[in-house]
């Protein structure tokens, strides 16, 4: 039963492009004490050493190659992938923290335009527009998608510090 | 020349980056800027790239002038009992409050600058393997040949009916306009009782909307759903 479960485990994750989360394998699997045992069968798995790795990413599981091997692999296989600019990684920075935010509230705290660079995440599909704001001129709101926290490899939003860790840190 | 400019341009994302980086170039504490030191270092920077022949964007003009402002404020004793004049105190809490939270966010973009290049190197399948379903017995050669000669049928036999249009639409918002407004008021049951047609309904709501408009008449509705009674529009 349980050798049964770890192969579905791995080969969902195997067959699926993006992270699968607990709802997922909650309709599959027993869900008691699931989240335990998908932490063992990952572990179990990372332990095995195949070159690829289970990553807890976006709230859920996801198979990657190992970064041990990142460099032989980019070799083969590596897309030149640009990484964002310093404006948009701010941006997306203050919409993780604001949000739902507008542009003109983005706008306000960088203090410049930022038009061009909102486009940019939303074409990169690391912000979302999540409905429009009750004031005149009903402007979009914006927040960060599910991608957000799978391209900085995070778990959830809650992992980044918050303002008030970031000011001890700056006192001390 | 022109490598300068664009190292210029790339190293600042706006004026409140620049700003930052004066307050650690002259390691000064955030919490406690001199205005005055960073208001000239400020101008001067901005001087400096328009003599570099940069167009330099509007935030930046912006937040010198302000920075000006801010320092003469400081510098005048407080002698001004104006209400509209800010308080320099004040202002200086409010533009340190903006700046530390602006320094937060740039401390975070750098924190997912790292975070990014991490997770770049876990390489990822971007699309889903999905396995082909197998078709449903719908679609079996039979079934969709009945499906079609059903269709074919079903067009043979309507009938398409083109009534002939004897309503003029103009003419008739003129009969109704002469209609309303002959008599002082009227309720919009009565009106409806004299049109022949759904058409003529629809127009004559037109022609009522239309003199609501240009104030010939009002409308009065005392209640949703309610009868509306229509009036001759009265100063």
């Amino acid at each position: 039963m349980q050798n049964k479960e770890k192969q579905m485990f791995f080969a969902s994750l195997f067959l699926s492009g993006k992270p699968l989360n607990l709802k997922f394998f909650r309709e599959i699997f027993d869900p008691i004490n699931m989240e335990n045992r998908l932490d063992d069968f990952a572990q179990e798995f990372n332990n095995m050493q195949t070159g690829l790795f289970i990553r807890k990413v976006a709230e859920g599981y996801q198979m990657v190659t190992d970064t041990a091997i990142f460099d032989e692999l980019s070799r083969y296989f590596g897309e030149k992938a640009e990484n964002l600019s310093k404006a948009a990684t701010e941006t997306v920075a203050v919409v993780a923290y604001k949000q739902p935010v507008t542009k003109i509230e983005i706008e306000e705290l960088r203090g410049v335009n930022s038009a061009g660079v909102i486009r940019q995440l939303l074409d990169k599909n690391l912000i979302r527009v999540m409905g429009r704001k009750d004031v005149p001129g009903r402007p979009m709101l914006y927040c960060t998608t599910k991608y957000f926290l799978e391209y900085f490899n995070l778990k959830t939003l809650s992992e980044l510090p918050t303002f008030r860790e970031w000011q001890e840190l700056k006192q001390s | 020349m022109k490598d300068l400019l664009d190292v210029k341009t790339a190293n600042f994302e706006g004026p409140l980056d620049l700003l930052i980086h004066l307050i650690y170039k002259n390691e000064m504490n955030i919490y406690d800027i001199s205005i005055s030191t960073i208001a000239d270092q400020f101008v001067d920077t901005v001087r400096q790239m328009e003599r570099l022949d940069m167009e330099v964007a509007a935030e930046f003009i912006n937040m010198a002038s302000y920075l000006t402002y801010l320092k003469s404020k400081m510098l005048l004793p407080k002698t001004s009992t104006f209400e509209e004049d800010i308080d320099p105190e004040e202002e200086k809490f409010h533009f340190t409050q903006r700046l530390i939270e602006y320094s937060f966010y740039r401390d975070i973009s750098e924190t997912l600058k790292q975070k990014e290049f991490f997770s770049k190197r876990y390489l990822t399948r971007r699309d889903t393997i999905y396995l082909p379903k197998e078709h449903t017995s719908y679609e079996d050669p039979l079934s969709l040949a009945k499906e079609f000669f059903r269709l074919i049928e079903k067009e043979k036999d309507d009938n398409v009916v083109i009534e002939h249009d004897n309503l003029d639409i103009d003419d008739l918002i003129e009969q109704m306009k002469d209609f309303v407004l002959n008599r002082d008021e009227i309720f919009w049951s009565e009106i409806l009782k004299v049109c022949r047609s759904k058409r003529e309904i629809v127009v004559a709501l037109l022609a009522i909307l239309e003199l609501v408009r240009i104030k010939e008449i009002t409308a009065l509705q005392s209640e949703n759903f309610g009868e509306i009674l229509v009036r001759k529009y009265a100063e």
